[in-house]
């Protein structure tokens, strides 16, 4: 798996060091290093893992999870806010965290609580030249719309996973940016000076990327193996396995909120989706064209839910 | 919410959601359907200079751009785009960034 994950990475992103120059299992050693030097390694909140052991115990009810969840109040407050957003779909409906359960699913929620906490974790708030955490997610959250309205549009049954794996795409770079910050600092520089993506910066200055560095995270954190493999593969648009659709549509996701210039990733360019990404959407022109007035919509009520 | 658009402005995908009638009352294109290029070609020939659209769940006065909002869209644009579409997915992407952009520059 490590050697097609090289290669295709060789194949799609141009910018990348030339083949023999980099490989998949160095940069997930280089990511590795990263995280193993964090004096503070970020703990999920115990809230998470107690939902987790509930969820995966045959035995638990509604009413067990429901409790769980609730002990946060403030996670509980915004998740009740999302699920109420025309984003879900069930405007106004749902006022307890027990209905939310059974209106969207076990999976959905724990995802919300997930990225509620997440969000919570990483606390810096100043910024390191012109990245600023809350246009990054204003980036992600908007990544996170745009890839379930993505969801949406292909007409599948369900689009769990698709807001939570779409606005924790790039948490590797808030690693980069909390816990090596000095070297952050040049690949944002290295990025501007350059003109090419902060990804690019990334692998000159680090040896690895935020994609690797936020699907190891998210590995040690035990996310589902969906969200993990969408972090890792959200750069390339595709994967050698797992969910295609969900890891395509982050991808396209990607592309139109920096086309859109909702929020702030770390440089300004517009990215060219991967054909073979499109090629596993086959939308039809036209479609995002329509899903941009929501998106838009979406974005002011949702950042102003969780941000 | 239906929202009337030019037949400039009309895109294949968009969702008719009121029925298109040629001159002589008969109808060309029903409710529901989903333009595709040779329709804009057939409503080219009749002469058909609107048409109504499902537009999302907003309404919205299409943004008319004067020419030096989009020539300052345009320069904000193109420092950000280092590639040329391939195919017309990606046009559409580049077209909605360049609408932002000029939103943006409109500030």
């Amino acid at each position: 798996m490590e050697k097609q994950a090289t290669d295709s990475l060789n194949i799609l992103t141009p910018w990348l060091p030339s083949e023999g120059q980099v490989n998949g299992y160095q940069a997930v050693i280089k990511a590795e290093l990263i995280l193993e030097n964090i004096s503070e390694f970020p703990t999920l909140p115990t809230i998470y893992s107690s939902l987790a052991d509930a969820l995966a115990d045959p035995c638990s009810t509604t009413r067990d999870v429901s409790r769980i969840i609730s002990c946060d109040q403030a996670s509980t407050s915004k998740i009740l806010k999302i699920v109420n957003s025309p984003l879900y779909g069930y405007p106004g409906q749902i006022d307890t965290v027990s209905r939310a359960i059974v209106v969207l699913g076990y999976n959905e929620i724990s995802n919300l609580v997930l990225t509620s906490q997440i969000m919570d974790l990483f606390s810096k708030r100043e910024s390191l030249l012109d990245f600023r955490p809350v246009d990054f997610w204003g980036h992600s959250i908007a990544v996170g719309i745009a890839t379930r309205h993505i969801g949406k549009a292909l007409g599948l049954a369900k689009q769990d996973n698709f807001f939570t794996a779409g606005v924790l795409h790039d948490i590797g770079k808030l690693v980069f940016f909390e816990f090596a910050s000095d070297q952050f600092t040049r690949a944002l520089e290295w990025a501007k000076k350059h003109r090419l993506p902060i990804q690019a910066a990334e692998w000159e200055i680090f040896g690895t990327d935020h994609a690797y560095t936020g699907a190891l995270l998210a590995e040690k954190w035990l996310l589902p193996q969906s969200i993990v493999q969408a972090l890792r593969f959200h750069e390339t648009g595709i994967a050698p396995e797992t969910d295609p659709k969900l890891i395509a549509s982050v991808h396209l996701g990607n592309a139109l909120v920096r086309a859109l210039e909702l929020g702030y990733p770390g440089d300004d360019l517009i990215l060219q989706p991967k054909q073979e990404a499109l090629d596993i959407l086959k939308l039809e022109p036209g479609i995002l064209t329509q899903i941009v007035p929501n998106l838009l919509k979406d974005y002011e009520e949702i950042t102003r839910i969780l941000l | 919410m239906a929202v009337t658009v030019t037949i400039e402005q009309l895109k294949p995908g968009m969702v008719l959601a009121e029925p298109i009638f040629n001159r002589f009352n008969q109808v060309l294109l029903n409710k529901g359907v989903a333009i595709t290029d040779r329709h804009l070609n057939v409503l080219s020939t009749w002469g058909i200079p609107r048409v109504i659209i499902e537009g999302g769940e907003r309404e919205e006065t299409p943004l008319e751009l004067d020419n030096e909002l989009k020539e300052r869209g345009l320069t904000r644009l193109k420092k950000r785009l280092l590639w040329t579409p391939k195919s017309l997915l990606e046009e559409e992407i580049i077209h909605l960034a360049f609408v932002q952009a000029c939103q943006h520059t409109g500030k």
